[in-house]
């Protein structure tokens, strides 16, 4: 595929990945949900990122992209340290707990990501939602969205895959849908099933990652390409240009033509190249049109949603498919100088739409460098962008996309591990409200009495943080990864992009939240989700001691002497003797460090 | 605000040269280098404090990119049947219009959306306008000149975050750290608005570029008036603990020496400050009787009457607001949906302009409506997309209303403003707009380019909306 920009290119390198199969070949699939991508050169590895839970997506779709293996670099392992451990677990996951610390200085981090790779799943979300509570539950009554919450928030605190409970929320915040605003608001199984198929592939190739987003009927509904009709000239109808647009300007390319290390690249003028026009964007458009619900045949009622034989159509736990006499067959032209040929099928049109986006040179720098800001630092270096960057290009083994490889190459790097960038006063970024909440729910093993954990309404800035998962204002995300706020920051040309949801109401929220949470755990009577603080009890006759547990588990020790001297010093001014005296040392000592400066950022 | 935070503003790098100096001679003082200031010097400054010297701006910004062609419909039969044949499965029933009856106009009968009726009431009255085809340019630019690009083009047009960005900033051509209400606020606090009041620029709808100015530092309040900090005042708890409240207090405000977290701790300083002062100022307030919509515009919309009635308290002769919807990304549902979307948009704007008589200060304020962009003539089926010109309604006792300002479009396809798919290549600039809104707001005429500083690129600077 020729590179269009090839003539006014001054900067940045040739392109190693292999060049998508052009020839629009279908290979047999198992099972009627199989996947586009089907270049199959790679061996077929296991199912989607190890997934063994049968849930949506994870429905043996061959990888024929393929993915790293789980051997990480082989050599003499310097194990890290306890602190180092707990730093790397707050990147990894949802933050660390005493458990996983000690997991991670035993194994280093490369067998540590090598386990979670590999790691299942205990139940998926689409499950809970559908029985109505938990995996066994015997009164199964948890009902409408408040069940996907509560399913989501109980495989943060509770299950084993704490690496893919981290990665697939990131994942939903750069592939977004949202009940906001939205058609989806209120659908539990809508989420539930999208949020499964990111967990299901984000150990696997981003080709199917990418087919993924595409194909579900959640994304379908929120950016309006699930019954997408081609063109009419009889009504003036054109297709809807709206998830064309994104697909490339969120989810895969961006807006301007990058470098490897994620700067923009120049054309002779010196000026930006944009990645698009808008008659890409009407090309792409006419590429997502004849796609609803997926289900065994194409008849009008699937297509609209209607029952059949009194069997209801609507499915959100597997993707969309092709419905033929409402796509478009005419001839289209997309990025790249790619041009679809008139009457090419709808399931070929989407694949080499899709395989030009994936091998665009865009996709490793692009999504890299937004994956790294949501992991460990708002400001990575171009050298890091690049190092990502070159892991998606080329795994090591020829592989383009492998995410294992991606993931293991943001989390391992040095701007991620090294003691300098830990001191470095441009790395880090702020904890985002969600992961703080999430650290705490996992250091301190909070749970209810039920078991269950209703956590329904984070999103109140006054009551709560501001936040919510799969809630965003729109498909824009809470915050956008170039947001820089007014003073130095922006002044020194960098970047802080969850400081958008930063303002008077909303930090005033997390101090309230932070001292509700830490005392009298978050929702009501035996749904309550408390902390027995059962470890850090014995230690509030100690102060030092206490605060240094607690420093390990929210911070990887890095609070400083005057945090660590102002949370000792209240802690000391409780009398031990007072009615719950150690409880309130506890939960004085955790909610002080919850609004430290160490814990609300991260470094 | 404090004098460090000025100083670093005015010490850092501005958007402009010309910005920077300005700034600087105003956060000094230096009253030579400006006529304005000698004026305001002259008045007795942020002392004086009457009623009738006060102005506030309103900012009604609809998220998502407001469909212009089914809020302003043309009633005229043979036009409404080209709007109709353009987007059939759209078009609002004939029958359904609200008809308009402006002054100085003579293209074809327009009607609004069924939906707006407050608005019609006012628009009748004389206290709403309409701006027409007002979009981002970076200069004037015919259909021809766009399909031949052969002029400057705002960068990344029909993209939500670009263009609520350029919007919001003023800048289509540029990249820009401020926005236009923020360079206002930086141009009139200093002289309108006591040195200890809190910020000019006040968002009841979140972080937003537009209140952005150098030293102009947008304060953030939520629907029901500023949140009080929890363990730093008498928290149960910790009633036998005083040195540990102090603690808490010392933790939440402090800093670890990085900048991010430096500027985390400048908002806690904020948040203490501003909720003490704006507390105390609204338990004294009068109670409204106006009856504002129960939803979450009206919720805002109501905070903005409540500040406005205490601006004295303030000690604010100058106030900027920005209050938000959102959901206005019609590319499905839009014949259902975006009628209750202007349905509350109507209510909160009618219902703000009622609390402005009530307060006996509606020639004081101008609310007016912006959004990311307007959206494609044509349909997509249920829905149409990302388009460039729309149209704005401005509202308030000092706006010349029953007016259409500038240039209503021919509503079809193929026109001389199409540029594709009926998306409207704008005849007014987003400068010239804010220009208008400017000048009223006391902005001097030869200050207007530190606010819109591509304005002289426009030949008409003044649209005429405003008294």
């Amino acid at each position: 595929m020729a590179d269009e920009h090839a003539d006014v290119i001054t900067t940045g390198e040739a392109e190693t990945a292999p060049a998508p199969e052009s020839k629009p070949t279908r290979r047999k699939r198992d099972k009627l949900f199989g996947g586009l991508g089907v270049t199959a050169s790679a061996a077929v590895l296991a199912a989607c990122g190890g997934s063994d839970s049968g849930g949506s997506g994870g429905n043996g779709i061959n990888n024929g992209y393929g993915q790293g293996g789980v051997e990480g670099p082989v050599g003499p392992v310097q194990l890290p340290t306890e602190n180092e451990s707990a730093r790397f677990l707050s990147h990894a996951t949802f933050g660390p707990t005493m458990a996983e610390i000690r997991s991670v200085q035993s194994l280093g981090f490369d067998a540590w990501l090598n386990q979670q790779f590999t790691a299942p799943r205990r139940d998926t979300h689409f499950g809970y939602v559908t029985r109505g509570g938990p995996l066994g539950c015997s009164t199964c009554d948890r009902m409408y969205v408040n069940a996907f919450l509560e399913s989501l928030w109980q495989q943060v605190a509770e299950d084993a895959d704490s690496l893919r409970q981290r990665i697939a929320f990131t994942l939903t915040e750069l592939f977004v849908v949202s009940e906001v605003n939205s058609p989806l608001d209120g659908n539990a199984r809508a989420l539930a099933g999208y949020l499964d198929m990111l967990a299901d592939r984000c150990f696997g190739n981003f080709r199917d990652l990418l087919e993924g987003v595409a194909l579900h009927p959640a994304m379908g509904h929120y950016l309006s390409h699930l019954r997408n009709e081609k063109e009419d000239a009889a009504t003036g109808r054109i297709p809807d240009e709206n998830f064309a647009r994104e697909v490339m300007q969120l989810f895969t390319i961006g807006l301007w033509e990058l470098n490897i290390d994620g700067t923009r690249r120049k054309s002779t003028l010196g000026n930006d190249i944009p990645t698009y026009t808008q008659k890409d964007i009407s090309g792409m458009a006419r590429v997502f049109t004849g796609w609803s619900w997926g289900g065994p045949d194409d008849s009008t009622n699937r297509w609209y949603g209607w029952p059949i034989d009194e069997v209801d159509t609507v499915r959100w736990d597997i993707p969309m498919r092709p419905y033929q006499r409402f796509a478009s067959t005419s001839e289209k032209r997309i990025i790249r100088n790619v041009v679809i040929p008139a009457g090419t099928n709808a399931t070929d049109t989407v694949r080499i739409a899709l395989d030009t986006l994936f091998n665009h040179r865009n996709v490793g720098p692009f999504i890299g460098k937004q994956l790294i800001q949501r992991l460990v630092t708002s400001n990575p270096s171009p050298e890091y962008v690049s190092r990502v960057a070159e892991k998606f290009n080329n795994n090591g083994s020829g592989v383009r996309g492998d995410m294992r490889a991606v993931i293991r190459a943001i989390l391992t790097d040095m701007d991620a591990t090294s003691e300098a960038s830990m001191l470095s006063d441009r790395g880090g970024k702020i904890r985002e409200p969600i992961i703080r909440f999430g650290s705490w729910l996992r250091a301190f093993g909070a749970k209810s009495a039920t078991g269950i954990y209703p956590i329904w309404n984070l999103e109140d800035t006054v009551w709560s943080i501001g936040q919510n998962p799969l809630r965003a204002p729109s498909v824009f995300n809470w915050f956008r990864p170039d947001y820089a706020p007014q003073g130095e920051i922006a002044d020194a040309g960098l970047v802080a992009p969850e400081f958008q949801i930063a303002h008077e109401t909303t930090v005033t929220g997390w101090a309230n939240f932070a001292f509700s949470t830490a005392f009298y755990g978050h929702g009501w009577d035996e749904n309550r989700i408390a902390a027995s603080y059962a470890e850090e009890l014995p230690l509030a006759d100690d102060p030092p001691r206490l605060v240094d547990r607690v420093n390990l588990l929210l911070t990887g020790r890095q609070l400083d002497r005057e945090s660590k001297a102002l949370i000792q010093g209240a802690v000391a001014d409780f009398p031990l003797d007072a009615e719950n005296g150690r409880f309130v040392r506890v939960a004085l000592c955790v909610a002080m460090t919850m609004i430290s400066p160490q814990f609300q950022m991260q470094r | 605000m404090s004098d460090d935070t000025h100083d670093k503003s005015v010490a850092a790098p501005a958007v402009s040269k010309g910005i920077n100096r300005r700034l600087a001679l105003q956060m000094a003082g230096a009253a030579g280098g400006s006529a304005f200031l000698t004026q305001l010097a002259a008045a007795g400054g942020a002392a004086a404090q009457t009623a009738d010297d006060f102005k506030a701006l309103v900012c009604v910004f609809l998220y998502g990119g407001n469909d212009q062609s089914n809020v302003i419909i043309p009633h005229d039969t043979t036009a409404y049947a080209r709007y109709q044949l353009a987007r059939p499965t759209l078009a609002i029933p004939r029958d359904d219009l609200l008809t308009i009856n402006p002054v100085s106009y003579t293209g074809p009968a327009l009607g609004l959306s069924p939906h707006l009726r407050g608005i019609r009431g006012l628009f009748g009255l004389g206290k709403a306008a309409v701006v027409a085809n007002v979009g981002t340019l970076a200069y004037p630019v015919t259909r021809a000149q766009y399909e031949a690009n052969s002029r400057p083009l705002p960068f990344q047009l029909f993209s939500h975050s670009d263009q609520t960005g350029q919007w919001q900033s003023g800048l289509p051509d540029k990249a820009s750290r401020t926005g236009w209400l923020g360079r206002i606020g930086d141009m009139m606090a200093p002289g309108f608005n006591s040195p200890n009041a809190i910020s000019i620029a006040m968002s009841i709808a979140g972080n937003n570029a537009m209140q952005t100015g150098a030293s102009t530092i947008q304060y953030q309040i939520t629907p029901w008036g500023p949140i009080r900090i929890d363990p730093i005042n008498s928290w149960g708890p910790l009633w036998q603990a005083p040195q540990a409240t102090e603690n808490i207090r010392s933790m939440l405000l402090r800093q670890n020496g990085h900048m991010i977290s430096r500027g985390f701790s400048a908002i806690y300083n904020r948040a203490v400050e501003s909720e003490q002062k704006l507390s105390r100022a609204l338990e004294s307030a009068r109670p409204l009787t106006t009856v504002f919509p129960n939803n979450y515009l009206g919720a805002q919309a109501r905070m903005v009457a409540r500040l406005i009635s205490i601006q004295q308290k303030l000690g604010q002769r100058r106030q900027i607001y920005f209050i938000a919807a959102g959901g206005y990304d019609f590319h499905d549902n839009l014949l259902t949906e975006q009628g209750e979307r202007l349905t509350e948009l109507d209510g909160a704007i009618t219902a703000l302009y009622q609390a402005t008589v009530e307060m006996g200060v509606a020639p004081n304020v101008t609310t007016f409506t912006a959004s990311d962009f307007g959206r494609a003539l044509q349909h997509n089926g249920r829905g149409s997309d990302h388009g460039w010109g729309a149209h704005h309604f401005v509202v308030g006792g000092a706006v010349r209303g029953r007016r259409i300002a500038g240039t209503m479009p021919t509503v079809d396809l193929d026109t001389d403003t199409d540029a594709g798919q009926g998306r409207l290549i704008p005849t007014t600039s987003v400068d010239q707009y804010a220009a208008t809104l400017a000048r009223w707001f006391g902005v001097p005429a030869s200050d207007l380019a530190t606010i819109m500083p591509n304005l002289s690129r426009f030949s008409n600077q003044n649209l005429g909306f405003m008294e």
